[in-house]
C-alpha cells in the first residue's frame, strides 16, 4: 500500500476507542466458563446472549481455541439437535445501551455506517445472516457472510449503512442489537432485509442457509468480534482484561469473594449489612445471594434477605433475623444483574 | 423468560419487595422498569400469564 493511500485510509478511521461491543475478545466470564444443557435464552460469557427459540440443547463455553493460537472464543456445541426448524431460530447477540450510541446520529441524514468484523469457525457451512436491530423504532438491517470451509477459522466483515430514519433513544435502555444466526427457519428468511426497514419476523435473517442447530455434535465458534464506526474493518482492538471487566460490571457483577455480616443483637433482632457496588450499574439490578456459612446467633443455615427497596444502581443492603441474643455471623456471595 | 414463582415480600423495614425464582435460583427484583426481570414480570402480568403472589 502506498504511503498516500495508507494516510488517506487512516484519515477515514475514527481515532480513540473503536470497538463498540463489550467483551469482543470473549475473555470475561463472570457467570462461568461453561454452560451445559442450555435450552433457553440466557447470558453466557459476559454481554453475549444466547437467544434460541428452537428445541435445541447446547453447551456454550469459553474455549481456548482462537484463530491466533492464543486467546478465547465463544464455542457452541449442539448436544440435542432441533429436528423441525421452520419456525425456529437461534442466534448469538449483543445488546448495546442507547447512551453509548448517540454518536451514530441515527435518524438524521448524517447517520454513520457501522462495520462488524469477527472470526468464525463452524463445523457446518453455509450463509450466515448477521444484522442490526433498533428496538426503540422496531427497525432492522441484515446481510450474510459465507462460511465456506468446515471447522476452519475464517475472518468476516460486513458494513451496514447508517439508518437515517430510525432513532436510538438517548437512554439506558437497549439501543441496538447485533445478532449472528446459527439457525433461522423459513419463517425468518423470506423478506429481503439488506436495507433498513420496519422489522418483521420474516426479515430477521434473510439469506440464512447455515444450520448449526440441526446436527448433534455440531460446533460453532466466534472470536474477536468488533463493531466500529465507518466502512473499514480495522484490526481487532485489544483492551486490558481489567478494563473490559470494569466495562462489563455496568451490566453484571459477580462478587465471588465471601461477604460477611457480623454483629451483636438481641434475641429475634435483625442483623444488617450494606454493599456498595464497585461500578454504577445500568439500572437497579436484580440480586441473588448464595449462602456460604453461619454461626452464633445467626447460625441458621440460610442466606440473608435482600431489602428490595434498598436496591439502587450503586448498592443494596441485606438483613437476617437472629435466632438468639449474642454475636453472630453469616457468610455469603452475591451477584447483581442489570443486563439489557 | 420463565418464572418458577414470583411474590411480594415485606421486610423489617418499610417497603415491599419482589422475589422471583428463576430456574431454581432466588432473585430479588427491584421495582424498576429499566430492570429486565421486573419489566418481563410486568409484561407477563399484563398479558395475564403471570400473577405476583401476595406477601405472606
Amino acid at each position: 500500500m502506498s504511503n498516500a493511500r495508507e494516510i488517506a485510509q487512516l484519515g477515514s478511521i475514527p481515532s480513540g476507542r473503536r470497538n463498540m461491543l463489550y467483551n469482543g475478545a470473549m475473555q470475561v466470564a463472570q457467570r462461568g466458563t461453561s454452560f451445559a444443557s442450555t435450552s433457553a435464552p440466557a447470558y453466557t460469557l459476559d454481554r453475549w446472549y444466547w437467544n434460541s427459540q428452537a428445541e435445541d440443547v447446547v453447551t456454550i463455553e469459553q474455549s481456548t481455541d482462537h484463530p491466533n493460537g492464543s486467546g478465547s472464543s465463544l464455542k457452541v456445541t449442539v448436544t440435542t439437535a432441533d429436528a423441525s426448524t421452520t419456525d425456529d431460530y437461534a442466534d448469538i447477540e449483543q445488546r448495546i445501551e442507547g447512551l453509548d450510541l448517540q454518536g451514530l446520529l441515527y435518524g438524521t441524514a448524517d447517520a454513520k455506517s457501522l462495520t462488524l468484523s469477527f472470526w468464525v469457525k463452524s463445523s457446518e457451512t453455509g450463509d450466515m445472516a448477521v444484522g442490526l436491530y433498533i428496538p426503540d423504532d422496531g427497525r432492522n438491517i441484515g446481510s450474510t457472510v459465507t462460511i465456506s470451509s468446515a471447522s476452519t477459522w475464517e475472518y468476516k466483515t460486513v458494513t451496514f449503512v447508517g439508518d437515517t430514519t430510525g432513532v436510538i433513544d438517548n437512554d439506558s435502555g437497549e439501543g441496538l442489537r447485533v445478532w449472528m444466526h446459527l439457525l433461522a427457519g423459513s419463517d425468518f428468511t423470506s423478506v429481503d432485509n439488506t436495507a433498513w426497514g420496519t422489522y418483521a419476523g420474516n426479515r430477521k435473517a434473510y439469506g440464512q442457509t447455515l444450520n448449526v442447530i440441526g446436527t448433534t455434535s455440531a460446533t460453532f465458534q466466534l472470536a474477536d468480534v468488533q463493531l466500529e464506526v465507518g466502512s473499514v474493518a480495522t484490526e481487532f482492538e485489544h483492551r486490558s482484561y481489567g478494563e473490559e471487566l470494569a466495562l462489563c460490571h455496568r451490566y453484571y457483577q459477580n462478587q465471588d469473594q465471601q461477604s460477611l455480616m457480623s454483629s451483636y443483637v438481641t434475641a429475634s433482632g435483625f442483623h444488617y449489612a450494606s454493599h456498595d457496588l464497585p461500578m454504577q450499574m445500568r439500572a437497579n439490578p436484580s440480586v441473588t445471594i448464595t449462602y456460604q456459612g453461619a454461626g452464633g446467633s445467626l447460625g441458621t443455615a440460610t442466606a440473608p434477605t435482600v431489602h428490595a427497596p434498598s436496591i439502587s444502581q450503586t448498592g443494596f443492603y441485606v438483613y437476617k433475623q437472629a435466632g438468639a441474643a449474642g454475636m453472630g455471623y453469616t457468610i455469603y456471595k452475591y451477584t447483581t444483574d442489570a443486563e439489557l | 423468560m420463565t418464572f418458577d414463582s414470583v411474590k411480594y415480600y415485606n421486610g423489617p423495614i418499610e417497603g415491599t419487595g419482589i422475589v422471583a425464582v428463576i430456574g431454581g435460583v432466588t432473585v430479588y427484583v427491584p421495582q424498576d422498569p429499566a430492570n429486565t426481570h421486573y419489566a418481563e414480570i410486568m409484561r407477563q402480568v399484563e398479558a395475564g400469564t403471570l400473577t405476583i403472589a401476595d406477601a405472606e
